[in-house]
């Protein structure tokens, strides 16, 4: 078994790190007096400056160490918290993650500036005092909150077992300990286990301390307030009069509890959380997603010899291993979801930072964050969500002044929110700005050719346009957005993870965009259709039901392609006449109705084989634009079977069931 | 003050015994006590020591222990090392058997 690299496995936490610092720093914002926030940001920035400086990345630990003492100032009372702190910080944490990716890049200048800014913001714009000044300051603090006289604490103490991995330094805890007074400490090594059982990353030594010293218990904990969550702490006062305890004799003693009853003694035990999860490189999921798919392809091939052949035995093994094999796709599916938390998260930086640039006020309100999407579609939606909030912001919102004259809040929404309808999520950005403001996407739209003057457009077609290569409405170009390069990858980035994109706005009150995607890449549930000789597969979740064409059905359909559903008419497509299959319809056709949310079309298929677990496959570069399919799949005999694209073919029939209706 | 050696050379450890390379290091003792039944560990004053080193040498000597082997220091506890155990409160309360180890301290 070979030990991951700690230089990866710490540019990994440490940019987790960073997130959660981001994260607290925007909390803060909010209610900048926040204690816990303020000393979650301290510890975040406390423990990137630590093991930094363990693994080598001194100017990251070096300009961390800034951050982390004007947060410690404010811990500490010395500085409030301010917005114009928190920007600072905000800034200095993105140069952080710079001095993370390049530590042997050219970034003094940068450093130089960003802790300008930030000692700005700490002494209140009346000049930068130099750094050793500031840490000073930090530490002379806690000397005046001495509780007066002489106490004598017995400690005892075992770290997380991943704390030197995640950049403790425990003896830096112990010359803490040592600062606070006299201190006699005993390493206790009886739980390390022999050579050949040891982690060597973890740690399994424990310490007896006994220390006399006029602070009170605050000052201890304080000592350990980066790891308090996770360790095991016992802090115990004894009396004064009290001699000190007896001198742990051997390492592998367990200190004795005898004077416990004469002490005042509270513990702050807490029990190790155990080590829950475990880390795993996605190209492994990636890869086991792989063999899970070949396993399915497989076992579809199983059932259909075990089909054909009598053996009752063979029928039973084969069923059982159908139910195995979807139980592990099943399982397999759940370890590549993510919530979209973890997507959502990035945005309340970009609003605030868009906020500032833009003298907008700004509400980002996030719903439905535990929603849960395949990895692969979280990490390929990240650009493409940041443009439409980008554009949210910049075309939509309006600035204060402007909406209080329209009678609005001077705050402006943006919504994100994400739910689930069957195999899709939907993904939302809402804004209650000014909307779209159609005049001026027709006149765009005519001025650079995309559409004929005084072309008779209904309302979503107008707005698709803004999808096109090339549109753009802004009368200014900013660095936010209206460079005209964005919505078209948008779109082309969604339809390339077999999604599609909606879009609503309502003059004065603001624009909607829909994002639907599918929950997983990998595999889905398919229906089997056949057309004329070939084999094509309908996702499950777009089938809402199947009906029977009669004959007499399809001959009075002729040049309507029209169904009546339940007093509905729904457009239909002749999959045969569309592949050119060349030849003659099966007498018993039937219809299979799709729909992408509220829009329905009827696929007129020839049979309609079965349910199908479809590991998809992408198309060959030569198919790749080919828009009726989005992949294809193997089928139990070795053949190949396309993916229909649902949004593609529910698309040509709207268009097919407006031009009918255009002409009469 | 250094002790008499048993015949077989010593293993001379790294210049850099942190947490960075301690899997490694782990490794190189490991190996090297599986094919010598005394030890001996050649550890430069110089070299960069954190507390996963000594708290690997603990182990170590666990393990030479409990197979009947020995685990010895070339040369006393010096530098870096000394610093970490001093730091580490290793050398408080110490047991004659480990003052020897570290230290090279005649046990009475």
């Amino acid at each position: 078994m070979s030990n991951p690299d700690p230089i990866s496995v710490f540019r990994t936490e440490a940019a987790e790190l960073l997130e959660q610092i981001e994260s607290g720093l925007l909390d803060l914002t909010r209610s900048l007096d926040d204690r816990d926030r303020i000393d979650a940001v301290f510890r975040g920035l406390h423990t990137l400056k630590g093991s930094g400086a363990m693994f080598g990345f001194d100017a990251l630990a070096a300009f961390t160490h800034h951050c982390e003492t004007a947060f410690d100032r404010v811990r500490k009372g010395d500085v409030p918290a301010t917005h114009e702190l928190v920007s600072a910080v905000l800034s200095a944490q993105d140069h952080m993650r710079a001095l993370l990716e390049t530590p042997n890049g050219d970034h003094d200048a940068m450093s130089a500036t960003l802790l300008d800014n930030l000692h700005r913001a700490v002494n209140g714009g009346a000049g930068a005092p130099a750094p050793a000044v500031a840490a000073a300051a930090a530490v002379s603090a806690p000397a005046a909150q001495a509780a007066g006289g002489m106490r004598e604490w017995r400690i005892r103490f075992s770290l997380p077992a991943n704390a030197m991995a995640n950049g403790t330094n425990p003896l830096g805890l112990l010359d803490e300990m040592r600062d606070l007074g006299e201190c006699r400490i005993v390493a206790d090594a009886a739980k390390v286990p022999v050579l050949a059982a040891l982690d060597p990353r973890d740690i399994h030594l424990a310490w007896d301390v006994t220390l006399r010293s006029e602070k009170p218990r605050s000052d201890i904990e304080d000592v350990f307030i980066f790891v308090m969550d996770d360790m095991e702490l016992e802090i115990t006062e004894i009396a004064v009069e009290q001699p000190a305890p007896a001198p742990v004799e051997a390492p592998a003693a367990k200190p004795a509890e005898r004077e416990a009853p004469a002490a005042q003694a509270v513990s702050d035990s807490k029990q190790a959380k155990s080590a829950e999860n475990v880390r795993v490189p996605a190209e492994r999921l990636d890869e086991m997603m792989d063999r899970v798919g070949e396993l399915v392809i497989a076992q579809s091939r199983l059932t259909q010899l075990a089909g054909t052949a009598a053996d009752l035995g063979l029928r039973s093994v084969s069923e059982e291993i159908e139910r195995l094999s979807g139980e592990l796709r099943d399982t397999m599916m759940v370890l590549r979801m993510m919530p979209v938390a973890s997507l959502f998260s990035r945005f309340r930086r970009l609003v605030h930072d868009l906020s500032r640039e833009t003298g907008k006020e700004i509400e980002l309100v996030t719903e439905g964050e535990s929603t849960e999407v395949d990895k692969t579609v979280i990490d390929r939606l990240a650009d493409p969500l940041v443009h439409l909030v980008r554009n949210s912001i910049d075309h939509g919102l309006e600035k204060p002044e402007e909406r209080i004259a329209a009678g609005k809040e001077p705050k402006g929404k943006v919504i994100l929110s994400a739910h689930q309808t069957g195999g899709e999520v939907i993904i939302t950005i809402k804004d209650d700005g000014r909307g779209i403001n159609r005049e001026r996407v027709r006149a765009k739209a005519e001025a650079s050719g995309l559409i004929q003057p005084g072309a008779m457009l209904m309302d979503q077609e107008l707005l698709q346009l803004i999808f096109q290569p090339g549109f753009s409405t802004a009368q200014t170009v900013t660095n936010l957005s209206g460079r005209g390069v964005g919505m078209d990858v948008v779109k082309k980035t969604v339809e390339a993870l077999r999604g599609a994109i909606d879009i609503t706005s309502k003059p004065g009150d603001g624009s909607e965009v829909s994002l639907r995607i599918p929950l997983t890449l990998a595999i889905i549930d398919g229906l089997l259709v056949r057309v004329g000789q070939g084999c094509y597969v309908i996702p499950l979740s777009a089938v809402e039901e199947c009906l029977e064409l009669s004959l007499e059905d399809d001959l009075r359909s002729r040049g309507r392609s029209f169904i009546s559903l339940r007093d509905s008419l729904v457009p239909f497509l002749r999959l045969r006449e569309l592949f050119r299959t060349g030849t003659e319809p099966d007498p018993h056709q039937k219809v299979v109705v799709i729909s992408t949310g509220a829009e329905r079309v009827g696929l007129v298929v020839d049979q309609i084989i079965g349910d199908h677990q479809t590991v998809i496959k992408s198309m060959s570069k030569l198919h790749h634009d080919v828009a009726t399919f989005s992949g294809a799949t193997i089928l139990g005999d070795g053949s190949v079977a396309l993916i229909l694209d649902v949004t593609h073919l529910v698309a040509a029939g709207q268009h097919q069931e407006a031009q009918l209706r255009a002409a009469g | 003050m250094s002790i008499t050696l048993p015949g077989d050379a010593p293993l001379t450890l790294p210049a850099s015994l942190t947490i960075k390379n301690i899997s490694a290091v782990r490794e190189m003792i490991l190996d090297f006590m599986n094919n010598n039944s005394t030890a001996v560990l050649d550890i430069d004053e110089e070299a960069q020591v954190d507390l996963s080193f000594v708290q690997l040498v603990v182990s170590a000597r666990k393990q030479a222990e409990a197979g009947e082997g020995r685990l010895l220091l070339a040369r006393p506890a010096a530098g870096d090392l000394y610093d970490v155990l001093k730091r580490g409160g290793f050398l408080d309360a110490m047991t004659p058997e480990a003052a020897h180890f570290w230290l090279h301290q005649e046990k009475n």
